[in-house]
């Protein structure tokens, strides 16, 4: 400090031509420091399996592991999956129900088969008791059971009512929902036409006795993902997810594994003694191989998925970087909170895990109570993914991320307060060694 | 008998020595015994409302007619909508939907009531926001409530029979296009009637907390065990039991008492620890409970059992005590996706289906929600308990196998 105030004193007094050659050397000098400390941190990482698989294969891994999850067009291609796939909405293959027939009229069959040829369910059993049916769906056989009752026929014929029954497994909300809604346009369009025709065959005329049966009609428009294609909706999300895992692991390790084997001394002397520089250089090689997973995402999402990039790329891009910043931010804070490697792992793992829960993607903050909707603004993740469903399925108006990406940026604002106290810790060996 | 006798010593002294390598190493504890409370608490309260209902949506009237607003009234008597917005325009609604103001809209055209008027079919567009799944499915089911009341009221008018009506306010939700019976011409009706079975109210805590606090007990053993062989193989143990001037160190026990010992040591505490938190929780967010205690214990017993077996049978590749987070945190959401537990099996590749068979939590998540959620028997879920049986004898062996090296030293 006493050195530095010398230095720059003597310099004031320095001709200009000569304070910027100072200052030209002492930047060169911060440069050389930085350019030596991320060498040292590459040598780590070659010499540490489990901090070069943080940054490298880990990340492809998942990466990997999601594409080959949601599958996508060229994906299925490739893997040679069943036809019919594609056809259906959600792209899922046909999800398997039980028909319980007690009818069995031609009518009943004419259900049957138009159920048949729905492509969203498939009729894994044809049964006329129900607790054949019941024990299917026990048995896991299929998530639903179609009843058509008894009389069928006899009470369309006869101007009567009956019914279509479909009970249908509450225990997947996502095959519950393909299912409710390929049953029921089925028996709507059935329940039409059956009403259509006998109003045609009382002599009404074809249009008149449509709108008889049917007064009102809606044309359904999916917006953002008219195909309710999974993929879209959640890779890009669980991927985010996987970037803040390993963004966390990989900080916390770079930096704790100092601490833990006394090794920030040496650290702070490769950077020439100064904190910032040390700090620079360490976060510099997390945020470049996180940049690059982050990339292969991308090039996943975009090319293996079909993902469209709706918005702005510039504003996805920079979220991204945003996000893997933020997150080495929150890693630094819990390691100048607990100054333990173990302590901060654990922290910073349920923080990264639980991100998910509170963002929305599944269960919408607005149906969260009042104080979990509160919490839910406490993870960088959450302000994230609202920009990445702007950006890409959205295609909403680049200015309305500018709301999200400051918010993340405030994220920053605790691991800076807390500075000084983590640069004590790196320098102070009584912090070291710590389990 | 006598080496029976030796083996039993040898395991308690195992167990003895891990108790305390658990309860005083304050990174182990919380890995092992503290997260699965904190996760399960946070989790079940991010999932503790259900369902989400009164979405905003807006509508963009351009009819202005009795009849319109009948519509709109319908809109409000959905438990999902809320209405609350008026757009001039699609422009307008596009502009609310991407500022997250409404989550749907619906277009009434100008010529709405006069169709109605004249006796022809009228057509609406509905607009539901597809990039949240929850959100879209909720508004969707409104929108299709509320036409299908708003058209079973417009038929019953048109015929001007009243004898109908009282039935069909009783069941709008069931009705489809129903029409009321006329003196002049007649129908036959058809109704769709559904039951949400086991979760009627499709809670999404019902649906996806079982497979999650399941996963949870899995996730928090790899990982702790992982870290408490990491501690011993850095030596740490040592320093740590030096603090209960332990005295069992320089024993060395047969891979046997060593893979037995542990697994019964885990056991106990997981025992304790998923009965102290799956109990409470499932009748405080009254989660579905229709499983016998028997087939229960059964599935949680299993489990516990391949979990343990391969948390010990991973444990001997990590050297240091922070390595399991690194490698293992990340596949929580892996392990969820191929459970089929959220998404069904039907929904990615079998391939990977396959590959998750590998992992207890595929087999364990799919047996305990068809016993505890649906009610299903152990014969039921008789296929899911075998590979189970196959997973703890695969990964007992690994076990066995990792630990006879370090005997023969």
């Amino acid at each position: 400090m006493t050195d530095n105030k010398i230095r720059d004193r003597a310099e004031h007094h320095l001709p200009l031509r000569a304070r910027t050659r100072a200052l030209a050397l002492r930047l060169h000098s911060a440069a050389v420091a930085l350019i030596a400390t991320f060498r040292r941190e590459v040598r780590r990482a070659m010499a540490e399996p489990t901090y070069l698989a943080s940054l490298t294969i880990l990340p492809l891994l998942a990466t990997a592991f999601f594409a080959l999850y949601f599958g996508g067009e060229v994906g299925e291609k490739l893997l040679g999956e069943g036809e019919g796939r594609w056809q259906a909405e959600g792209a899922i293959r046909p999800l398997p129900v039980a028909l319980i027939d007690k009818d069995n009229t031609s009518l009943s069959r004419t259900l049957h088969s138009m159920l048949s040829a729905t492509p969203a369910i498939r009729i894994a059993l044809a049964t006329n008791t129900f607790e054949e049916g019941r024990r299917s769906l026990l048995r896991g056989d299929c998530y639903a059971i179609a009843l058509i009752p008894k009389g069928f026929e006899q009470a369309c014929l006869t101007f009567g009512t009956t019914h279509i029954l479909l009970y249908n497994s509450g225990c997947n909300l996502t095959a519950n929902g393909f299912i409710a809604k390929a049953i029921q346009t089925t028996a709507e369009s059935l329940s039409v036409g059956v009403r259509t025709q006998s109003l045609q065959a009382q002599g009404l005329p074809a249009t008149q006795a449509m709108a008889e049966a049917m007064p009102l009609r809606f044309d359904l428009h999916p917006l953002f993902n008219p195909r309710l294609d999974y993929g879209w909706y959640l890779a890009p999300c669980f991927m985010a997810m996987m970037l803040i895992i390993f963004t966390i692991a990989s900080t916390t390790t770079a930096l704790g594994s100092e601490l833990r084997y006394g090794t920030a001394g040496e650290w702070l002397d490769t950077a020439g003694g100064s904190f910032p520089i040390a700090l620079t250089g360490k976060l510099l090689l997390v945020t470049l191989s996180m940049t690059v997973a982050a990339l292969v995402m991308a090039v996943a999402l975009r090319l293996w998925l079909g993902l469209p990039i709706r918005g702005s790329a510039a504003m996805l891009a920079s979220a991204t970087l945003l996000l893997i910043v933020c997150y080495e931010g929150i890693s630094l804070l819990f390691i100048a909170l607990t100054a333990s490697m173990r302590l901060a792992f654990s922290l910073g793992g349920g923080y990264s895990v639980l991100a998910f829960t509170f963002s929305g993607i599944t269960l919408p903050v607005m149906a969260m109570a009042r104080p979990l909707q509160w919490l839910s603004q406490l993870f960088p993740y959450t302000h994230y993914t609202n920009i990445l469903i702007d950006t890409t399925l959205r295609g909403a108006p680049t200015y309305l991320a500018l709301d999200d990406a400051a918010r993340m940026m405030l994220f920053w604002i605790p691991p800076l307060l807390l500075m000084p106290r983590l640069e004590r810790i790196c320098r102070d060996s009584r912090y070291w060694g710590r389990l | 008998m006598k080496s029976i006798a030796r083996l039993l010593h040898e395991i308690a002294t195992v167990m003895r020595r891990h108790y305390r390598l658990i309860l005083c190493d304050e990174g182990a504890a919380l890995v092992i015994i503290g997260a699965v409370f904190i996760y399960s608490t946070l989790y079940g309260a991010g999932y503790y409302r259900e369902v989400a209902e009164q979405i905003p949506v807006a509508v963009i009237d351009h009819s202005r007619t009795a009849e319109s607003r009948r519509l709109i009234e319908h809109l409000h008597a959905t438990p999902q909508l809320d209405p609350r917005y008026l757009a001039a325009d699609i422009k307008e609604a596009q502009r609310f939907m991407y500022e997250r103001l409404i989550h749907g809209a619906i277009y009434i055209p100008s010529e709405y009531a006069t169709h109605i008027q004249r006796g022809e079919q009228a057509t609406l567009g509905i607009y539901c926001d597809a990039s949240y799944f929850l959100l879209y499915r909720q508004t969707f089911k409104g929108f299709v409530e509320a036409i299908n009341a708003t058209s079973a009221e417009i038929c019953a008018e048109q015929r001007g029979s009243t004898t109908n009506e009282s039935t069909l306010q009783n069941s709008p939700k069931q009705t489809l296009h129903s029409t009321g019976s006329s003196a002049i011409l007649r129908t036959p009706q058809i109704h769709y009637t559904d039951h949400n079975l086991f979760n009627p109210s499709l809670g999404y805590g019902s649906f996806v907390m079982p497979a999650i606090l399941l996963l949870i007990l899995q996730q928090t053993a790899l990982i702790g065990i992982g870290l408490v062989a990491g501690t011993r193989r850095e030596g740490l143990q040592s320093r740590l039991l030096d603090r209960l001037d332990a005295d069992v160190v320089t024993y060395t026990p047969s891979p046997l008492a060593e893979v037995v010992g542990q697994w019964l040591t885990y056991l106990c505490i997981y025992a304790v620890t998923s009965t102290a938190i799956l109990a409470p929780l499932y009748v405080v967010m009254g989660y579905p409970m229709r499983g016998s205690l028997l087939a229960c214990a059964t599935i949680i017993g299993l489990y516990l059992t391949a979990v343990i077996l391969l948390a010990i049978s991973l444990s001997a590749l990590f050297r240091r005590r922070e390595e399991p987070f690194v490698w293992l945190l990340w596949l929580s959401i892996p392990a969820l996706l191929m459970s089929g537990a959220s998404l069904p099996a039907e929904a990615f590749p079998p391939v990977l289906h396959l590959l998750g068979q590998l992992l207890p939590s595929s087999s364990a998540i799919t047996a305990w929600i068809r016993v505890e959620s649906m009610g299903a028997t152990l014969g039921d879920i008789a296929p899911q308990l075998l590979r189970l049986a196959a997973l703890i004898v695969l990964y007992g062996t690994c076990a066995y196998l990792t630990r006879r090296p370090r005997h023969q030293q």
